[in-house]
Parts: structure tokens; C-alpha cells; sequence
């Protein structure tokens, strides 16, 4: 009895520890923001760096909620984008995966190379839909 | 009496005329706080520590640095024993040659570009066909036209010199032992020295390769020791801040409407940003080919050159593991990149020429007047619009780039053949 007790116990422990290692990362993370598709998918990013360097490639956490606030899972999630103003998209092929958690997703590595005016978009398939997202980023 | 008033408005129109074109306008520079916070990101204060290169073990070895160091001014290390890294990257023209065109054991097709601060790159040569310094340094010494010496026997020659042989031992442990007929053999060079290759049985091979990438992984750690100094640019934006003004650090009425225009109308900000300014990235700029040569496809070859390199960051013979090679992962690898070259470094620019991957333009003047203009691009397109500068502002640009020489900060002993 003592014994499953403690197990118990251990277990809840490590769990707590865990979540602490899941969660450390986000300490120094910075909201870049959200914004919403036209259905209602909302999309919130966070940075891996507390601000968005120039010229260094980095990673970004997506978490994606449909309109009633769920997590959106079992989604496929691919992002382009580029400056409007000079014509031309990312200098990087970044690429967007699910992680564990539901409707968290991992984008890794991006880079922006100038100062300026950036747009986004994640085109999100999900339940045999297709809609995108925008997001702008000044830098 | 209307004759006279004919020729007082020409004369007016002339005078404005002349006054637009040659006028420093506006005369003084105020900055916003938006600017101020942009200049700050130029300066050398920004620059952060050069980050570890996971491909790299020894980067940060003062022992791999030393071994570097003697590679780097050896002439040994070529098929005449003419050529040395330092014979076009001299230390006393800021690791350039002044030359268009490089000069090896033959005319290169490549203007040779600074060391200074390239360390921080992430890609390598014009069209970033190498994704560490390591593996850059590997390509010029079997280069027919650059040193022109077969892998075999520039690994025997370092093996068989006691001084680097002890040196190269102390960093790396013990070399592997050579004992083989052939004199010559690599996989690249003459077909002699490809069939010669290809017999060394396997083992051989690889441990040539293990040698030749560690001679490489010396020469990036002497050349991360090649960072640009503070120059006036430096002082003059640090002087802006609240923090204490430095003294004596002025820019002349000239050189900041310059660095006004640098960020604003001129665009160079664009791509010429952070404390090394440069985004090391590949842009088509509408560069004419150099006189003989097709028109490069630059970084549309490069990535491709890049991902089947064996001495890539994913290869065997880089210390990363896989998903510590994030650039070559994530690199972009599109239409976009044909005809795009990097974009080289400002610092100590006005001692440097001339420019461009062929070293086309040779002057600054002729740079400035290139992206004033925009000329359509014989591949691909020109990034860049007319900038549509007056010629005083012109003048402003050139004015400034002066203010970006200063002395490296290395120490000296390394500016010098060991």
C-alpha cells in the first residue's frame, strides 16, 4: 500500500518536472501575437528568442484554436511569406510540425535578413478544409 | 527691357537647377528615436560573441588557431609552392588583394573578399556554396587555378613538416599513418590523381579526409580571429545614445546626411544591416557578368553545391549532429536565388576595392552609381529599383563609407606570417 503510495508520489514528481522542462523554453519566449482566419481559427505565435533578431535563425511555437477556443489538432500546417514592399519571400525554407501537445505546433527555421514590413501566411488544412491565415510582423 | 528679364529667369532656372543637384539638403540631421534605435543595430556595440560553430570542435582552439595561423601563410600548401592563403587574402589590405579578378597559380573567375568579421556568416563564398568556414578553406588549396595541390599530397606535405605535424598532433591526436606508393591522388584534380584516389583502399581515403577537414577546421580558427575594429561610424552612433556621449565622435555634415540616406532613401539598410552590415544573404543586384564569363547562377547553384558537399555540416566529417545544421536544413532552394550573390561586408569598404563577386565596379563612385541606377539583370531580376539620388547625394554615401575603415581588432601577431 506504502509502496504504491510512493510510487504514485515519484510519478507525480517527475510529471511536475516534466512540464516545468516543457515549459522552460516559453520562459524566455516572446508573443508575437495572434490573428484569425475568416472562419475563425485562430492562430497565436510565440517566439523561441524575446525578440525577433535580423539575421538569425530561430524557431517559433504555433498554437491554433478553432473558434469556439479548442485546440485545432490533426492539422497540416505550411507557412510562406516575404516583404511586400521589395517583392521578394523569406530567405529561408521554414517548416511547420505538430507536436505532442494538441494544437501546438513547432515552426523551425526562420530568419529574417531585412529591417521592414513582413507578412506571413500559414495556410492550415483541417478537416478537408483549407484556409490561411495572415500575420504581420514589423522589424 | 524683356531680353533682360528673359535671361534673369534662365539664369534663375540654371541656379535652382544646379542648387538641386549639388546642395546639401537638408543641411543638418536630426534622428527620431525609430532611426536612433536602427543606427544602434549598425554599430560594432551590437556585434554579438561569435557563437560556437557545432561543426566545428576546435573553432575556439588557441592551439587550432596556432596550427591555422602557419597554414594560412604557408606557400608549401600549393602544386609550385607559389601560393599561400595570404597571397590574396593579405593582411594588410584587409585580407583582400586589390585585384579584380584573384590571382593563384592562374586568373581566378572570383573577386577575392575580405576575412574580416566573415566568421559570423552562416554561407560561404559568393554563391554560398559552402556552409562552414571550415569547409570553405578546404576548396581554394585543390583549386587548379588558387593552389592547386592534390589532397594526398597537401595532407603528406603538413604530416611530414615536424612542426605542423607536432602542432596538428596536439590538437587532433595522432595522424593516421600514410604508407602508400602514390604521391598524388584526390578525388577532384586530373584523372591521374582521381584513379589514384580511387585505388587507396577505403580506409586510406577516409583518413586523408579526416586530415584534410581538420587542416580546414585550423584555418577557420585562425580566421574567426579576423574581427573588424571600432570605427568613427561606431563612435559617432554610441554618441547619440543617452548613455554618454563620446568625445570627439563627429561624423561632418557630408558623411551623416549620408548615413541618413544609407537608412532612408538609398535602401542600403536593406540588405547592408547589423553591426557587420551585412545580412549575408543572396541578392541579385542586376551586377553585369564579368567580360568573358557566362552570366553566374550564383546561390541557385550554390545551395545545390552546398547539400552535395561531403564536407557539409551533415557530412562525416563535420563534429554537428544533424539537427544542429539548421541553415543548410532550412535553406531556401528556388527561382529566386538565380543570379543572387552574397552581400559582402561595408567594414573598411573604401579600402577594399574594387567590387562586386567579379570585381566589376572599381570604385565606390561606380557602386553607388550601380544602385542608383538598377540596370535590368541579364538572369533573373534586379531586387533593387532606381534610387534616383542627386549627385550630391552621391557624394554623401561615398562620404560615409570612408567613415567605416579602422584598424582590425586582432591582436597583431596575427596580422603576420608566425
Amino acid at each position: 500500500m506504502l509502496h504504491t503510495f510512493i510510487r504514485s508520489l515519484v510519478r507525480a514528481a517527475a510529471l511536475v518536472i516534466l512540464a516545468a522542462a516543457a515549459l522552460a523554453p516559453l520562459a524566455q519566449a516572446e508573443l508575437l501575437g495572434s490573428s484569425t482566419s475568416a472562419s475563425g481559427l485562430e492562430l497565436t505565435i510565440d517566439s523561441e528568442l524575446s525578440t525577433v533578431p535580423l539575421n538569425r535563425i530561430h524557431s517559433w511555437r504555433l498554437s491554433l484554436t478553432d473558434a469556439s477556443g479548442k485546440p485545432v489538432t490533426a492539422a497540416h500546417v505550411e507557412v510562406r511569406g516575404g516583404m511586400p514592399e521589395h517583392d521578394h519571400g523569406l530567405p529561408t525554407a521554414p517548416i511547420v510540425a505538430a507536436v505532442d501537445e494538441p494544437g501546438r505546433f513547432l515552426l523551425q527555421g526562420i530568419r529574417f535578413h531585412m529591417p521592414g514590413s513582413w507578412r506571413l501566411f500559414f495556410t492550415i488544412e483541417h478537416d478537408g478544409l483549407s484556409e490561411v491565415i495572415e500575420f504581420e510582423l514589423e522589424l | 527691357m524683356l531680353k533682360k528679364l528673359g535671361a534673369a529667369s534662365l539664369l534663375t532656372i540654371l541656379a535652382s537647377y544646379a542648387a538641386w543637384l549639388y546642395a546639401p539638403f537638408p543641411a543638418t540631421v536630426e534622428w527620431s528615436q525609430k532611426e536612433i534605435e536602427l543606427l544602434q543595430s549598425l554599430s560594432l556595440t551590437a556585434l554579438p560573441e561569435l557563437a560556437p560553430d557545432p561543426s566545428n570542435a576546435v573553432a575556439d582552439s588557441a592551439e587550432a588557431a596556432q596550427l591555422g595561423h602557419r597554414l594560412f601563410f604557408e606557400e608549401q600548401l600549393s602544386g609550385d609552392a607559389s601560393v599561400a592563403c595570404a597571397t590574396c587574402h593579405q593582411p594588410d589590405n584587409y585580407f583582400t588583394d586589390g585585384l579584380a579578378l584573384a590571382e593563384g597559380t592562374e586568373t581566378g573567375q572570383r573577386h577575392t573578399p575580405s576575412l574580416v568579421g566573415l566568421s559570423y556568416s552562416p554561407w560561404f563564398y559568393w554563391d554560398g556554396r559552402k556552409d562552414s568556414q571550415w569547409s570553405q578553406a578546404l576548396s581554394p588549396l585543390e583549386a587548379a587555378h588558387e593552389h592547386n595541390i592534390d589532397r594526398l599530397r597537401l595532407v603528406r606535405y603538413v604530416l611530414s613538416d615536424p612542426k605542423l605535424r607536432a602542432l596538428y598532433e596536439q590538437v587532433f591526436g595522432a595522424a593516421p599513418a600514410l604508407e602508400q606508393p602514390a604521391a598524388s591522388a584526390s578525388p577532384l584534380g586530373t584523372k591521374k590523381q582521381r584513379d589514384a584516389w580511387k585505388n587507396l583502399p577505403p580506409a586510406v581515403r577516409d583518413g586523408v579526409n579526416t586530415v584534410f577537414a581538420n587542416l580546414g577546421k585550423s584555418l577557420a580558427a585562425y580566421q574567426r580571429k579576423l574581427q573588424p575594429g571600432r570605427s568613427r561610424f561606431d563612435d559617432y552612433i554610441d554618441s547619440l545614445s543617452d548613455a554618454g556621449a563620446i568625445e570627439g565622435a563627429e561624423l561632418s555634415a557630408e558623411e551623416s546626411a549620408g548615413l541618413r540616406l544609407f537608412i532612408g532613401k538609398a535602401d542600403c539598410v536593406n540588405c547592408h544591416n547589423g553591426p557587420l552590415l551585412t545580412n549575408n544573404e543572396f541578392h541579385n543586384t542586376g551586377v553585369l557578368p564579368v567580360a568573358d564569363q557566362l552570366p553566374p547562377m550564383g546561390r541557385y547553384d550554390g545551395i545545390r553545391l552546398a547539400r552535395k558537399d561531403p564536407f557539409n555540416c551533415s557530412g562525416d566529417y563535420s563534429d554537428a549532429t544533424p539537427d544542429q545544421c539548421l541553415e543548410l536544413r532550412f535553406a531556401l532552394d528556388d527561382n529566386s536565388l538565380v543570379g543572387a550573390h552574397k552581400t559582402p561586408t561595408l567594414r573598411n569598404v573604401a579600402k577594399t576595392a574594387p567590387y562586386m563577386h567579379g570585381g566589376q565596379l572599381l570604385t565606390l563612385r561606380q557602386v553607388i552609381n550601380h544602385y542608383n541606377e538598377a540596370p535590368v539583370s541579364m538572369l533573373s531580376h534586379n531586387e533593387a529599383k532606381p534610387l534616383k539620388l542627386r549627385p550630391i547625394e552621391r557624394r554623401q554615401l561615398e562620404a560615409l563609407m570612408h567613415t567605416l575603415s579602422a584598424p582590425l581588432a586582432t591582436d597583431p601577431h596575427w596580422l603576420q606570417a608566425p
